[in-house]
């Protein structure tokens, strides 16, 4: 009976935790940019004790790059490629966004344009499940 | 300026590489039948190694570009890495990846302009 029930509800709310992993994996993928960034604005003199920021930096990306790579392929487990590709081009508007709010970077209407074509592209490319992941 | 462009292009190859590379260790894993891991392979600890290197040069390409730049040029690497498939593992290139590449460059462009 309890395991009928929960069983229930785990169906009933399971694909939005997926979802969930996916989004992860993009803010981890965005966070790892804006990081990148922080890097190169950094003078190279800086240091928190003894140790230089960008290295400081450089240590983020990296753990988030790890972190993204095994988050992404649990991501993979309970969705299709075609589906969650795409959503890998979604780090690219939060970056102009990040780029414009932290960074003070110009946002034009073809920015947003031309990233929308890219992410249309993406979505084709998504289509063959042969794409390198 | 043209000097970050080169990086950010060489970040493009690399990181196609590597992801090739993680393919190659995929494939060669699964020939392998569970005899050896994918993660721990070789060819997937060199891929690692060019990953780590796409960051340090990502970071030096980003010293003279804008963000925005960068990440929409990076989207290239979704055209290299199947025209790598097609040209190292003999992979298809379907009409829905010459589409999707011939949108994709349309969107760079449009980025640019």
């Amino acid at each position: 009976m309890f395991s009928t029930s929960w069983q229930a509800i785990k169906k009933q709310f399971s694909p939005r935790i997926h979802l969930h992993l996916l989004i992860i994996s993009i803010l981890i993928q965005a966070f790892g940019a804006i990081c990148t960034k922080f890097a190169a604005e950094c003078d190279p003199a800086e240091t928190y004790g003894i140790i230089p920021i960008y290295l400081i930096m450089y240590l983020f990306i990296l753990a988030g790059m790890g972190l993204q790579v095994v988050v992404w392929q649990y991501a993979l487990k309970y969705y299709s490629l075609s589906f969650a590709y795409p959503f890998r081009s979604m780090v690219s508007f939060i970056v102009l966004l990040a780029a414009f709010w932290l960074f003070h970077e110009s946002v034009t209407i073809m920015n947003i344009i031309g990233l929308t074509v890219i992410t249309a592209g993406v979505v084709f490319l998504a289509q063959d499940k042969e794409i390198l992941a | 300026m043209i000097i970050f462009y080169l990086i950010t292009l060489v970040v493009i190859i690399f990181t196609s590489v590597g992801h090739l590379l993680l393919k190659i260790a995929a494939n060669r894993a699964r020939e392998a039948n569970g005899r050896v891991r994918m993660v721990t392979h070789p060819v997937s600890i060199i891929a690692y190694g060019i990953f780590a290197f796409v960051a340090l040069l990502s970071i030096y390409a980003m010293k003279g570009l804008e963000m925005k730049s960068f990440f929409a040029l990076n989207s290239l690497t979704y055209i290299v890495i199947p025209l790598l498939g097609l040209l190292v593992l003999k992979e298809p290139f379907s009409r829905d990846k010459i589409t999707g590449a011939v949108l994709i460059t349309a969107g760079v462009l449009l980025f640019y302009l």
